[in-house]
C-alpha cells in the first residue's frame, strides 16, 4: 500500500495495484503511486527491491500480472505502442551500437521514432547538442568513454522529445564531474517539461536534482514524498549555525533569544534551532546573535538530506545496501 | 517510416568500402583458380564452384548472420530500444532478414551470375536452379532468425551461437541429401498428380519461405507488444498436415488412401504439438495471466495468450476423431489401426504435455524440459526395452501405444494421464494459484 502518497494535479505517470511475478518470486506487490508532470522522481531502494522491474513495466516492456499503468492518460497495458512514443527509456547498460558513429546512432534513433525524413538530420544534431556531444559526431560509439556513452544513450532516448524519461541507474560508473553535469541536464530537461523517473543507489547524486523520492522495498512502495521540504507559510524552519571559536555558556546565551525554539547544540562550534521561515525575522535573529557576542561564521536554513529521509523511511533496522 | 531504418543500419555496418571492394576480388580469385584447374575452360567446374561458394555464403554464413542479428541485440542490450521504437514489425522483420545478410547476398549475386554464365544449361533450367538456391538461402537465413526470435520470446536470454552452429551443422548434413533430389529430373506424386520434381521443390520452398517470414513477423509483433490473433500457428499446422498428407500413396498394404492421409495429418499434428511444448514458455506466470483474462471474460486476449501447443491440440483431436469415424464407417483403414490405438496415442500425448507442465511448475524450472525428456526416454525406452528383452511384450503396452494391445494401452495411458493431471493440479494449487 502507498505510504505518504501525496496527490498533485497534472499526473503524468500513474501505477495502480501493480503486481509482477517472476517464476517463484513476486517482484512488485500491490504497487500504487502517481508522479506529477514535470517532476524528477528518485526511485530508491535496496538491490532486488523491484526498481528495474517497475521501470520496465512503466516503459511497457513487461506486462504485470495485475494492475494498471497510465502514461499521460494512456493505458500502457492496452496501448503499449502508444505509450512507447511518449517514453524515453535508458536501461542500466545504455544499449548502443558500438560500430555506429554518434551521427549514425542519432540519425537511426530519430528515424525509428517516426521523425519525418526532412527533419532527421536536425533532430539528430539537436539531440547531440543538448547532450554536448555534437563536437564528435564522427566518433564510433564503441570508442567513447563511459560518460560520453551515457550521454549518447540519453541523447538517443530523448531524440523524439518524449514526455517521460525513465532512467535505470544512469550514473553508475561515472566520475563526479560527469555526475554533476548529468544533474544539470536532468534539471534542464525538467524545465523543458519532461517528467523524469531515475533509479539509483547513489542518493547524494539524486539529491542534486530530484523533486520527489519514491522508496521501494521488497516490491512495495514504502514512501513517496517530496525531497525538498518546503514548509507551509509561517511555519518553522531549522537554521544551522557555525561559530568561529568555542563559546562558554552557549546554551545560556541562546536561551535569551525568544524567537528561537528547539535548540540543539551539537558541540561548542555548531548548533541548530527552529525559527520562522520569514527572512526578515531570520535577519533580526542573526543580528541578535551577533549582539550577544557570538562569533557567528555561518547561518543557513538546513536542507533535509535525501539520505536522512531515506534512512528514516527504511527504519533503523533496515539500513542496508543503499 | 523513413525507408527502412533497420535495413539502412545494416547497410552502414556491412557494406563498408573495404568490404565492398574485397568480396568481388576474393571471389574473382577463386573463380580464376577454378578456371585454371579445369584446363582454362569456363564451364562445369567454374559453375560448380559458384554453387558451392553461394551455398557457403548465402546458406551458411547467411544463417549465421541472421541469427547473430538478434543475439547481438540482446548482448548489447539494444533490443528493448528496438521494441520501444515506432518501427513496424514488418519493416523490422525484412530489414533484419535481408539487412543482416546483405553482404552474403552481395557475394552470392556474383556467384549466381558466374553460375548462369558458366553452367551451359538451357536458360530456363539455370533460372530454376538459381531460384531454388535463392529460396533455399532465404529458408536457411529465416530459420536462423526465427529460431533466435523464438528463444527471445521464451525469455532464454542466455542464448548463444551454439544454436546457430547446430543449425549450420544440420544444413551441412542435409545439403548432400537435398542436392540430388534437386538435380535429378524425376517427378513427384502429390495428391495423385505428377509434378516435375524441380518445380515441386521450387513451389515448396516458396511456400515454406512464406511461412517462415510469417512466423518471424508474428514473433516480432509479439515482442513489440502488438496484439496478435492466434491464427498463424494453427494455419501453419493445418498447411503442414495437408502438405504432408499429399505424399500418401495408395497400395494394398496402406489400405484406404483417405484414411492414410488422415493418419499422416494426425501424426504431423502430434509432432508439432511436441515441438511447440518444447519451444514455448510454460512458467506459472504465463498461466496466471491466462487465468486473469479468463476471470475478466476477455476471451480474445485469453486466446492471444494461449500457447501454441494448446492451439495445436484441437487439430490432433479433430484428425483423431475424423480417422476413427471414417474407418468405423468404411471398415477400412490405414494399416488396420484400431480406434483405441489412436485414442491411446492421444492420451499418451496428453500425459506428456501434463508432465512438461508439472516439471515446469516446480522449484527448479531452468532445466525442467531436459528432465522431462529424460523421464520420457525412461518411460518410452528404458522400461519397455527391459520388458521386451524379458519377452513380456504385453507389458510394454503400459508404456507405449500398441495396436495389438490397444485396450490395455488405452487404459494405461488414461490412468497415467489422470495421475499426472492430479499431481500437476496439486502443485499448481499449492504454489501458484494465489495472486
Amino acid at each position: 500500500m502507498p505510504v505518504n502518497l501525496y496527490v498533485r494535479k497534472n499526473i503524468m505517470i500513474r501505477g495502480e495495484h501493480l503486481i509482477f511475478d517472476y517464476p517463484g518470486i513476486r517482484a512488485l506487490n500491490d504497487v500504487s503511486f502517481q508522479l506529477p508532470k514535470g517532476s524528477i522522481t528518485a526511485l530508491v531502494g535496496p538491490n532486488g527491491a523491484g526498481k528495474t522491474t517497475l521501470l520496465r513495466c512503466l516503459a511497457a516492456l513487461e506486462e504485470p500480472v495485475a494492475g494498471k499503468i497510465e502514461i499521460n492518460g494512456v493505458d500502457a497495458l492496452l496501448n503499449p505502442r502508444t505509450c512507447h512514443r511518449q517514453i524515453g527509456y535508458l536501461s542500466d547498460f545504455f544499449g548502443l551500437y558500438d560500430e555506429l558513429t554518434i551521427r549514425q546512432s542519432l540519425f537511426h534513433a530519430a528515424s525509428i521514432h517516426d521523425i519525418p525524413a526532412d527533419r532527421l538530420e536536425k533532430a539528430a544534431f539537436n539531440a547531440a547538442e543538448r547532450l554536448a556531444i555534437a563536437d564528435r559526431l564522427e566518433t564510433k560509439s564503441g570508442k567513447l568513454s563511459r560518460g560520453l556513452r551515457q550521454r549518447l544513450a540519453i541523447a538517443q532516448a530523448i531524440v523524439h522529445n518524449p514526455g517521460v524519461l525513465l532512467l535505470d541507474e544512469p550514473a553508475s560508473g561515472l566520475d563526479p564531474e560527469a555526475r554533476h553535469s548529468l544533474a544539470g541536464l536532468f534539471l534542464k530537461l525538467r524545465d523543458e517539461g519532461m517528467t523524469i523517473l531515475v533509479s539509483s543507489h547513489i542518493l547524494g547524486e539524486l539529491e542534486e536534482y530530484s523533486t520527489d523520492m519514491l522508496v521501494i522495498r521488497e516490491g512495495q512502495i514504502i514512501s513517496h514524498e517530496p525531497v525538498t521540504i518546503t514548509p507551509e507559510k509561517g511555519s518553522a524552519v531549522r537554521i544551522r549555525c557555525f561559530l568561529a571559536r568555542p563559546v562558554e555558556g552557549l546554551a545560556e546565551s541562546l536561551s535569551k533569544i525568544e524567537s528561537i525554539e528547539d535548540i540543539c547544540i551539537e558541540d561548542s562550534l555548531h548548533f541548530d534551532f527552529a525559527c520562522s521561515e520569514n527572512p526578515e525575522i531570520q535577519h533580526i535573529l542573526l543580528r541578535e546573535l551577533m549582539d550577544l557576542g557570538l562569533p557567528v561564521s555561518g547561518f543557513a536554513p538546513e536542507r533535509r538530506r535525501m539520505q536522512d529521509a531515506y534512512l528514516a523511511t527504511i527504519g533503523n533496522g533496515q539500513r542496508k545496501e543503499v | 517510416m523513413n525507408g527502412n531504418p533497420e535495413f539502412r543500419r545494416h547497410l552502414w555496418l556491412e557494406m563498408t568500402p573495404y568490404r565492398t571492394a574485397g568480396m568481388p576480388l576474393l571471389l574473382g580469385a577463386v573463380f580464376y583458380i577454378a578456371y585454371l584447374s579445369d584446363k582454362s575452360r569456363f564451364g562445369e567446374s567454374v559453375a560448380g564452384t559458384a554453387v558451392v561458394l553461394f551455398v557457403a555464403l548465402a546458406f551458411l554464413w547467411g544463417n549465421r548472420q541472421a541469427t547473430e542479428s538478434i543475439i547481438t541485440e540482446i548482448r548489447d542490450r539494444t533490443w528493448d530500444w528496438q521494441r520501444m521504437s515506432s518501427i513496424d514489425p514488418w519493416s523490422l522483420s525484412w530489414g533484419k532478414l535481408f539487412g543482416s545478410t546483405i553482404y552474403t547476398w552481395y557475394g552470392g549475386f556474383f556467384c549466381l551470375a558466374v553460375y548462369f554464365a558458366a553452367s551451359g544449361d538451357p536458360a530456363p533450367d539455370s533460372i530454376r536452379m538459381i531460384a531454388i538456391l535463392v529460396l533455399g538461402a532465404i529458408l536457411c537465413q529465416s530459420s536462423g532468425l526465427l529460431a533466435s526470435l523464438q528463444i527471445i520470446v521464451i525469455k532464454e536470454r542466455s542464448y548463444n551461437s551454439s544454436f546457430s552452429s547446430a543449425f549450420i551443422f544440420l544444413s551441412i548434413v542435409l545439403l548432400p541429401a537435398v542436392i540430388p533430389f534437386v538435380t535429378h529430373k524425376f517427378s513427384v506424386l502429390w495428391y495423385g498428380n505428377d509434378y516435375a520434381k524441380i518445380d515441386f521443390i521450387l513451389c515448396s520452398l516458396f511456400l515454406f519461405d512464406a511461412w517462415l517470414l510469417a512466423g518471424i513477423y508474428c514473433l516480432v509483433r509479439e515482442e513489440f507488444k502488438f496484439r496478435t490473433a492466434p491464427v498463424a500457428w494453427p494455419a501453419f499446422t493445418l498447411f503442414l498436415m495437408i502438405y504432408a498428407a499429399g505424399f500418401a500413396e495408395s497400395s494394398p498394404e496402406n489400405g484406404d488412401l483417405f484414411s492414410l492421409r488422415l493418419l499422416i495429418a494426425f501424426f504431423v499434428a502430434c509432432g508439432l504439438t511436441y515441438l511447440t511444448i518444447l519451444t514455448e514458455r510454460k512458467d506459472p506466470v504465463a498461466y496466471r495471466r491466462m487465468i486473469k483474462e479468463a476471470k475478466n471474460r476477455r476471451w480474445l486476449r485469453l486466446l492471444e495468450k494461449v500457447p501454441c501447443w494448446a492451439l495445436t491440440l484441437p487439430l490432433v483431436f479433430l484428425t483423431a476423431i475424423l480417422f476413427i469415424a471414417f474407418t468405423s464407417v468404411t471398415g477400412d483403414n490405414a494399416g488396420r489401426l484400431s480406434p483405441v490405438f489412436i485414442i491411446s496415442i492421444v492420451a499418451f500425448l496428453g500425459r506428456d504435455l501434463v508432465l512438461f507442465n508439472f516439471f515446469n511448475l516446480g522449484e527448479r524450472t531452468k532445466r525442467a524440459d531436459i528432465l522431462v525428456l529424460l523421464w520420457l526416454s525412461i518411460l518410452y525406452g528404458l522400461i519397455p526395452g527391459i520388458f521386451m528383452l524379458l519377452k513380456m511384450e504385453a507389458v510394454t503396452a503400459l508404456f507405449w501405444p500398441r495396436n495389438d494391445y490397444g485396450l490395455l494401452s488405452c487404459i494405461a495411458a488414461f490412468c497415467q494421464l489422470f495421475a499426472a493431471w492430479r499431481l500437476t493440479l496439486t502443485r499448481w494449487r499449492n504454489k501458484h494459484s494465489i495472486v
